[in-house]
């Protein structure tokens, strides 16, 4: 069985390429980068660093091969010869490796499956017409299977230089399984460690996004402007984290409105991911997991689609809201993302931001919940003052 | 660095070169040498290698300082200036300026911890020179408001930041971050167990 991973990043190689492997795939990536496609190619292995309760397992996945994308051909030949594609390129680089997909799956007679491990909102119904847009007959349309991939690992980061002759290391914590949309692939199934096919992939899509991503973000926020750097320091701040506590219970409630308990799951979850968020071997940083807020304030994503969905279920998000705001003032000068909106909330307040991201009215609900929460902390806030309670407002 | 700290007589030679407000400041070899400052106002007298403010006295008159006379260190002086309010202790890890007003001396744990208050600008610059001016990450120092100015009386390295809102915290997040740049952010290795 042969795997062509699209994007060895820290999901493609920190996730898909060890469970590939121990699953007994053939592995290559596909590099847009020709000095870490040589890398891997050259060296033929790599290492993830697991951490798990203080402590940190070195596995070693090997052998592996990579291709260069500019290498059109051999890039072509890899696909069409796989019995399974994953993308772990980014969902704004999606569009850019579909055209190529589409091209590997051309040369084919047989289907094959394709995964996207992108965070990614209704990823199999955008994978699936980004790549069969480039497919030349209708044909292909039924052949090959495409479907999202739900990753719960985090890789924090990758440890090495590809430019140098030492192994890749890449910083994981330990969970193996995902989830992938079961009404859309083709079969046979891949049979990859660690994957659950499910019916109910865009409900679990939402379980993770709003209890996992909408705690991870509410913690980066409300971290960043507590001056810390680490997600597993500010975890251990006592307001900070009974605030995510809240915010995780909140898009929970919301959950259990719409699918059911079961599904939303119960308090136990929430403490097992504040403990994932405690592990300092992860050395995850507030500033990675913080990165785009604009992005992460859209109507559906982890914060307000969270919040949105408690709302409706009668409930009142007051600490996604409080996160939500949080977002709103975070600023990090590598970020170009959220240098432009904090500097447009400085300019002309968080009330079109509010509006146009979120798709909120700031004058009523949670809209206006949201905007006075961000008034009251971009007040106090800049690069030269650190939130030191969140209940008294104070400021260092 | 934490030697030269320890030796008020070089900490302020080097904050004083810095241009960091600080008191105008003496160093004498005996207690008479002091007397004639007395007539500009009273002066603080130090321990030049003290700490935690132990050995602190006001001098208000030139008999007082018999009390000194025995002394076989260098005795280290300063202006005294009347404090506008209560001491200010400002703590800095890594560019992060906190401060916390305390009543001087503190008797009660209370006291000791005292109060966060928010660092106006003026007075974060003058922490943050400091750190500069030593080439130091954390550090603590305190300042005296007088007629409006403030004067650096002391800075130390390493204190015990107390009355810093989380400060266990902040600290191990810094100490995280300052290992991993040292390590070239690699994880802990010596915890790695297992192939």
């Amino acid at each position: 069985m042969k795997a062509v991973v699209v994007g060895p990043g820290r999901i493609g190689c920190g996730f898909a390429g060890q469970a590939l492997r121990d699953s007994g795939y053939e592995v290559v990536f596909l590099a847009r980068n020709p000095v870490m496609a040589e890398h891997l190619d050259r060296l033929g292995r790599y290492r993830v660093w697991v951490t798990e309760g203080g402590r940190t397992h070195e596995r070693w996945v090997e052998p592996v091969r990579a291709a260069c994308l500019r290498d059109r051909e051999r890039a072509l030949e890899e696909i069409a010869r796989a019995d399974v594609v994953l993308t772990a390129v980014g969902a704004g680089s999606l569009p850019v490796v579909a055209p190529l997909i589409a091209a590997g799956l051309a040369r084919r007679t047989t289907g094959a499956n394709v995964l996207g491990l992108e965070n990614l909102r209704r990823a199999t119904r955008k994978l699936r017409e980004l790549v069969l847009a480039h497919l030349p007959t209708a044909a292909h349309a039924t052949r090959h299977g495409f479907s999202g991939g739900l990753v719960h690992r985090v890789v924090a980061r990758r440890v090495g230089d590809p430019s140098g002759g030492e192994p890749l290391a890449f910083v994981s914590d330990s969970p193996e399984e995902f989830h992938v949309d079961a009404t859309s692939l083709i079969a046979p199934l891949p049979a990859i460690r660690g994957m659950i096919a499910t019916d109910r992939y865009e409900a679990f899509v939402e379980r993770k996004l709003y209890t996992y991503s909408a705690g991870h973000a509410a913690l980066a926020y409300l971290g960043h402007l507590k001056g810390y750097r680490y997600v597993h320091t500010a975890v251990r701040d006592p307001e900070i984290r009974a605030a995510v506590l809240a915010a995780m219970a909140e898009g929970q409630r919301g959950l259990a409105a719409r699918y059911g308990h079961e599904l939303a799951g119960d308090e136990r979850l929430l403490h097992d991911i504040l403990a994932r968020f405690e592990n300092a071997g992860l050395g995850d940083r507030i500033q990675r997991v913080g990165r785009d807020p604009r992005r992460k304030l859209a109507a559906d994503e982890r914060l307000v689609g969270a919040a949105r969905l408690a709302e409706r279920a009668g409930y009142r998000p007051r600490n996604l809201a409080l996160a939500a705001a949080a977002a709103l003032c975070f600023v990090d000068a590598d970020d170009p993302s959220s240098t432009e909106m904090h500097d447009e909330v400085g300019r002309a307040g968080p009330d079109r931001i509010i509006q146009r991201v979120c798709g909120l009215s700031p004058e009523r609900g949670l809209g206006r919940r949201v905007c006075e929460d961000c008034k009251h902390l971009f007040n106090g806030h800049g690069p030269e003052s650190l939130l030191l309670s969140l209940r008294a407002h104070l400021w260092s | 660095m934490s030697a030269t700290l320890r030796n008020k007589i070089t900490t302020f030679q080097m904050l004083q070169a810095a241009g960091v407000p600080s008191p105008q400041t003496w160093v004498a070899l005996r207690a008479d040498d002091l007397a004639p400052l007395l007539r500009e106002g009273p002066l603080v007298v130090k321990p030049y290698r003290g700490s935690g403010g132990e050995g602190v006295r006001v001098v208000w008159d030139a008999e007082e300082l018999d009390n000194f006379s025995g002394e076989e260190e260098p005795m280290f002086a300063q202006r005294y200036h009347k404090p506008d309010g209560l001491d200010l202790k400002m703590y800095c890890i890594e560019g992060q300026v906190f401060g916390v007003q305390r009543v001087w001396p503190a008797r009660t744990y209370e006291e000791k911890l005292g109060e966060p208050f928010t660092v106006p600008p003026e007075l974060r610059d003058i922490a943050l020179r400091c750190g500069e001016v030593f080439g130091i990450d954390l550090y603590g120092l305190d300042i005296i408001e007088s007629l409006g100015r403030p004067y650096v009386v002391d800075v130390s390295s390493f204190p015990g930041f107390k009355g810093v809102p989380d400060a266990a915290l902040r600290l191990a997040d810094y100490i995280f971050w300052a290992a991993e740049h040292a390590a070239g952010e690699q994880p802990s290795l010596r915890r790695k167990v297992g192939t």
